[in-house]
């Protein structure tokens, strides 16, 4: 990473002695438009630093989009307008002279369906890496374990690395395998559009076991239709309807003293 | 039903046996192009039977001009593939296939020199930069290069590139006919072939590996150049190897651009023959049925069919080896 770059982003606080629960990123009245269809419609929320923030509601109400517009994704697709400002460490992601491509490295990604590259499994994590940094071979292969073995994968693929692709390992491996990619360039943020929803139950709970171990050094925001996952996992959930945040606090308020009618609907299942 | 069942069957029969005639059609062009090159090296044997001999003012011509090959078609098989001169139709035969490899190698090379990077750069622009509105004209603008006739890319190569090139680059050193202008047209011809067909795969490749290097903090050169092209690879070679077909193929603008004079030389300057350009010469003189000169014909011909087809087994096992699948 450029110096420069870097002495910019990175405010003087290390994140990592930052107390945990304080907010690390801040959404600020968030509007986001597909062309002329409004997505969302004005969400504020704050996302607490290495907890697991759950973000929950029907399909097509903006879940994506919101963790999409955290790391400046949501740009890359044709016709998208944003309004608002995402805060992370205070800086506005969305100011003058921010960088996306920054923003991503700091703000990693994990998709809904697993998209390891068509390489092997080394490259696959190696592959945020070598963009970034010119890494000697020792060093690389140990970033590269070291993300492995966080992703709780290495025991699986350790045998060949460098022989099998990464469209070889089952569903599940593919999405730790995302996981890892994710983590070999440690981002201080892991996003998770409903990473589990290609997985079959034991998948899921080696995942959701995993992301369990992660929040001692990152902050997690995972989209998922599952309620009982977001109960199970997440410290605070996010409840979004239609393009607006319908109520946002610790997770066994929301789960069991919600404020809103309209939440509480939803999560018993009484809402269409 | 039954009457269903039947035109089912009969259909069934119909494309079964369009296949079967195209398979046919293949292995009687193999077959014919085999047999008359086995007739080319057997002039040794020809030339020395007498009873042909005295009714073939050919096979006489042959027996003067080379003594020493008759009745060793082994030698002429030598000759063929390791001497370096190529005179069949003077008087002093020479059958030294290679300056005719070498004017095709040479061609061929020049242009896929600038066939390659240049549709290379096109694909990854139209396929990862361009914006819609672009692509749409751009795209097939490109792809009218392929549709103009070649007879017109050889007047272009031989008054217009030639000409610029002597006046501005290379002055006197440059022969009127000479490989490199041929060379350069070639490739402005085959580079639609390349740069269309990379584009189509290098689109094919799923958006899904495009966010995920993107979530990576990856620039859109670094997901051009470090997923989309490695994932199109396979597409990308065979283009590639498409396009070297077409060059070695190519026979109207280098017949008419690098001349007819069989030259053992890798000097782009100069007058070259290639294999396709000898045959032209050949066919358009009356070559009688079974002559010498007939029969070279096939040789270098079957020569052509084995190097293009050698080189398309070979590319389709490297690619195999090294690309990305990611279906
Ligand atoms: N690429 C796109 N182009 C146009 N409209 C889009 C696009 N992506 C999303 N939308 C629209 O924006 C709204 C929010 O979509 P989003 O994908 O954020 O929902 P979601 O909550 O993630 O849904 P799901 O649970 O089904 O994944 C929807 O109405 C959707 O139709
Ligand atoms: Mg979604």
């Amino acid at each position: 990473m450029d110096a420069a770059v870097e002495a910019r982003l990175r405010p003087e606080v290390v994140h990592r002695g930052v107390a945990p629960g304080i907010p690390v990123l801040g959404v600020e009245d968030l509007r986001v438009w597909y062309g002329a269809q409004p997505a969302l419609r004005g969400v504020t929320l704050e996302i607490p630093e290495r907890r697991i923030t759950a973000v929950i509601g029907p399909s097509g109400c903006g879940k994506s989009t919101l963790v999409r517009a955290i790391n400046r994704m949501n740009e890359l697709i044709p016709g998208v307008r944003t309004e608002g400002r995402v805060l992370f460490r205070g800086q506005d992601l969305y100011g003058p002279g921010v960088d996306p491509v920054e923003v991503r490295l700091r703000i990693g990604m994990v998709f809904q369906k697993p998209n390891p590259f068509p390489k092997s499994v080394y490259e696959n994590v190696a592959f945020g890496l070598r963009l970034h940094r010119r890494l000697g071979r020792r060093e690389l292969d140990e970033r590269v374990e070291r993300a492995l073995r966080q992703a709780a994968l290495w025991d699986e693929v350790k045998d060949d690395l460098h022989r099998k692709s990464g469209l070889e390992l089952s569903g599940g491996q593919q999405q730790r395998l995302c996981i890892a990619r994710a983590l070999a360039v440690e981002p201080e943020v892991l996003l998770l559009d409903e990473p589990c929803s290609a997985l079959d139950p034991i998948s899921t709970a080696r995942i959701e076991a995993l992301m369990e171990g992660l929040k001692r050094d990152y902050t997690l925001v995972i989209v998922t239709h599952n309620m009982q996952q977001a109960a199970r996992v997440s410290d605070f959930t996010a409840f979004l309807l239609d393009g607006e945040l319908v109520e946002f606090g610790p997770t066994e308020e929301v789960f069991t003293r919600p404020r809103d009618r309209r939440t509480e609907d939803y999560i018993t299942g009484r809402f269409g | 039903m039954g009457r269903g069942r039947r035109a089912e069957r009969w259909l069934e029969r119909a494309l079964a046996a369009s296949a079967l005639l195209s398979v046919v059609v293949t292995v009687a062009i193999v077959a014919a192009l085999a047999f008359e090159t086995v007739q080319f090296f057997r002039l040794p044997l020809d030339a020395a039977n007498p009873r042909l001999v005295s009714v073939r003012a050919d096979l006489q011509r042959f027996r003067e001009a080379r003594p020493d090959l008759v009745g060793r078609p082994r030698e002429l098989v030598r000759e063929f593939f390791t001497e370096t001169t190529w005179s069949p139709l003077y008087s002093n035969k020479r059958f030294g296939v290679l300056p005719l490899v070498a004017g095709t190698v040479l061609t061929s090379t020049i242009a896929l020199g600038v066939a390659v990077p240049l549709g290379l750069l096109a694909a990854v622009y139209l396929s990862e930069f361009a914006p819609d509105s672009v692509r749409a004209r751009v795209k097939p603008a490109l792809e009218v290069l392929a549709g103009i006739p070649t007879i017109v890319y050889g007047y272009f190569a031989l008054t217009f590139v030639t000409p610029f090139l002597q006046d501005h680059v290379f002055g006197s050193a440059l022969a009127g006919q000479n490989a490199l202008s041929a060379g350069l047209v070639m490739g402005i011809m085959i580079l639609p072939l390349v740069s269309s067909l990379s584009e189509d795969v290098m689109r094919a490749v799923p958006l899904d590996l495009r966010y995920g290097a993107y979530a990576l903090g990856a620039t859109r050169m670094e997901v051009a150049v470090r997923v989309v092209v490695p994932a199109a690879l396979s597409g990308i070679a065979a283009a590639c190897v498409l396009a070297l077909s077409r060059a070695v193929g190519e026979t109207m603008i280098v017949a008419l651009a690098a001349g007819q004079s069989p030259n053992w030389t890798a000097n782009p300057l100069e007058t070259v023959e290639t294999i396709t350009a000898f045959i032209v010469q050949v066919s358009l003189g009356d070559t009688p049925y079974g002559s010498v000169e007939y029969r070279t014909l096939f040789a270098v011909g079957m020569l052509l069919f084995a190097g293009t087809f050698v080189m398309n087994v070979l590319s389709v096992r490297v690619v195999q080896r090294f690309r990305e699948r990611y279906l």
